[in-house]
C-alpha cells in the first residue's frame, strides 16, 4: 500500500504553541500522524487507526539528551523531532480511559514558567539587539535624515515592539487562553520584516553604488587628492558629493556636466600660511542627474587634472 | 545552618521519594502519586527540569544500576546535602504546622 504524506504550511508564534498542539491533536484524530513538526510547516503521514496527543517543550540546551529522552519515554512520551531553534515535539498514544493529566508534561506552574522564561530570554535578546540597532540608526538619522535608514529604523522598532508584545502572552498562560487561531499572522509578520529590511537595503545599495576613487597629484605636488569621489546617492535626483583633498597651494574644483558642458558645482580653496590645508567637501547638496561628469582640479599655476565620473 | 528557600511540591516529593533509596524517574513519579493519594503527578517536563536543577545543586546524583540479567538503568540517589535540605524543609513545615496549631487552636 502506498503511504500518503501531507505537508501543512502553518506557522505559529511561540506564544501560540498551545494552538499548534491543538492542531496536531486534531490532525491525529483525522488520521494524519505527525512525522516532523516545525515552526513554519509540519509533515504528516496518514495512519487512520492511530491517535496521539502532543506536547511541546522549549529547551535549546540539553546537557544530557539520553536522560532527557528517557525521562519522557518512561512516561509513555515518544520523541518526534526538534526544531532548529530548540522546540521538542513529543506524542503519546491516546487512550480515552486515561485522565487528562496524563497528557501534560508540565504539572506545576513553576516548571511551565521556567519553560516560557527560557523562551523569553531569547526574545529579550532579540528585542535588545533590534532596539540597539534602531538606536544606532536613529543617531545617523538625527545627523542626516535619509529614507533607507528611516525605513530600517522603523522596521527594527516594529520588530522589537511586536516580539515584546508577544512575550507578554508567553509569560502568562491565562492571557494565552484567549488568543484566537490565526493561520497567516506569522507569514504576514515575516513579510513585513522582509519588506522593511529588503527595501532599506535596496535603497542603500543604490545610494552607495559609486564607491570611492583614489588619486595622485597634479602639477609639482601642488595639490594631492587624497580621497575623493565618494558620491553618495540620495533619493531620486539629489546626489551628495563628498571628497577629501589635500593641497599645498590654492586650487579650484569644478564639476562639469559632459553632455552640456555646464559647470554644476565649483569650489575654490585658499591656503593659509605654511600649513597643509585640506579641502573637505562633505555632503555638499549638489543636484545632479544621471549622466557623465568631469571633475577638474586646477592649481595655482593653471595646471589641471580631470577625471571622468558617471552616475548610472 | 543556612536557610533554604521553601521547596516546591515536586522538588519536595522527589527528595522524599529518594530518601528511601535510589529510584528512577518513573519510580519517583508513581511513588509520589501513591504517597499523595493521586494529588501529585510529576510530568516528564517537570521531572527533567527538577532533576536537572537538583543535580546542579548537588542534592541528588545520577547512578547506573546493573543487576544480574538486568539492563543498565539510570537511577537518582539522594546525596548527604540533599538529605540535609529535605530534613530542613520537613523541620520548616513542622514549625509552620505547630504555629498553625497554636493560632487556630
Amino acid at each position: 500500500m502506498k503511504m500518503r504524506y501531507k505537508t501543512v504550511f502553518r506557522a505559529y508564534f511561540a506564544w501560540d504553541y498551545e494552538q499548534e498542539l491543538e492542531m496536531l491533536d486534531r490532525m491525529s484524530q483525522q488520521g494524519w500522524q505527525l512525522v516532523k513538526g516545525g515552526c513554519f510547516h509540519s509533515r504528516f503521514i496518514k495512519i487512520p487507526e492511530r491517535r496521539y496527543r502532543h506536547q511541546l517543550d522549549y529547551r535549546p540546551d540539553i546537557e544530557d539528551m539520553d536522560r532527557y529522552l528517557e525521562t519522557f519515554r518512561e512516561q509513555g512520551w515518544e520523541y518526534v523531532n526538534s526544531t532548529f531553534n530548540g522546540w521538542r515535539y513529543f506524542r503519546k498514544a491516546y487512550d480515552p480511559a486515561l485522565p487528562e493529566e496524563e497528557y501534560q508534561i508540565f504539572t506545576d506552574r513553576s516548571s511551565l514558567t521556567e519553560m516560557t522564561r527560557r523562551w523569553a530570554l531569547l526574545a529579550r535578546i532579540l528585542v535588545a539587539v533590534a532596539l540597539l540597532m534602531a538606536a544606532v540608526e536613529g543617531i545617523f538619522l538625527a545627523i542626516k535624515p535619509r529614507l533607507p535608514q528611516l525605513i530600517l529604523t522603523g522596521t527594527l522598532v516594529f520588530e522589537a515592539l511586536f516580539i515584546a508584545w508577544g512575550t507578554g502572552f508567553m509569560s502568562s498562560p491565562e492571557k494565552r487562553k484567549g488568543r484566537k487561531e490565526n493561520l497567516y499572522s506569522v507569514y504576514v509578520f515575516l513579510l513585513a520584516l522582509a519588506l522593511g529590511f529588503g527595501s532599506s537595503i535596496y535603497l542603500m545599495e543604490q545610494r552607495y553604488s559609486s564607491g570611492v576613487m583614489y588619486f595622485g597629484s597634479i602639477g609639482d605636488n601642488s595639490a594631492t587628492v587624497e580621497r575623493w569621489g565618494e558620491f553618495d546617492i540620495a533619493y531620486k535626483d539629489n546626489y551628495y558629493f563628498s571628497a577629501k583633498i589635500s593641497a599645498q597651494s590654492p586650487f579650484t574644483l569644478n564639476l562639469v556636466r559632459e553632455e552640456t558642458g555646464e559647470t554644476v558645482y565649483t569650489k575654490a580653496l585658499e591656503t593659509a600660511g605654511e600649513e597643509l590645508p585640506y579641502l573637505t567637501l562633505e555632503d555638499e547638496r549638489v543636484k545632479l542627474e544621471r549622466g557623465s561628469y568631469r571633475i577638474y582640479l586646477s592649481d595655482y599655476y593653471g595646471e589641471t587634472l580631470a577625471v571622468n565620473w558617471s552616475i548610472d | 545552618m543556612k536557610k533554604n528557600e521553601p521547596l516546591s511540591e515536586s522538588y519536595y516529593y522527589i527528595l522524599l521519594c529518594l530518601s528511601k533509596g535510589p529510584n528512577h524517574g518513573y519510580g519517583i513519579m508513581s511513588m509520589a502519586r501513591q504517597l499523595s493519594d493521586g494529588e501529585v503527578k510529576i510530568g516528564s517536563g517537570t521531572m527533567y527540569g527538577a532533576t536537572s536543577n537538583l543535580i546542579k545543586k548537588g542534592w541528588i546524583e545520577e547512578i547506573f544500576s546493573q543487576g544480574p540479567g538486568e539492563e543498565r538503568r539510570r537511577l537518582y540517589r539522594l546525596t548527604a546535602e540533599g538529605r540535609e535540605a529535605l530534613l530542613g524543609e520537613i523541620e520548616r513545615l513542622r514549625k509552620m504546622l505547630a504555629v498553625a496549631g497554636e493560632v487556630m487552636g
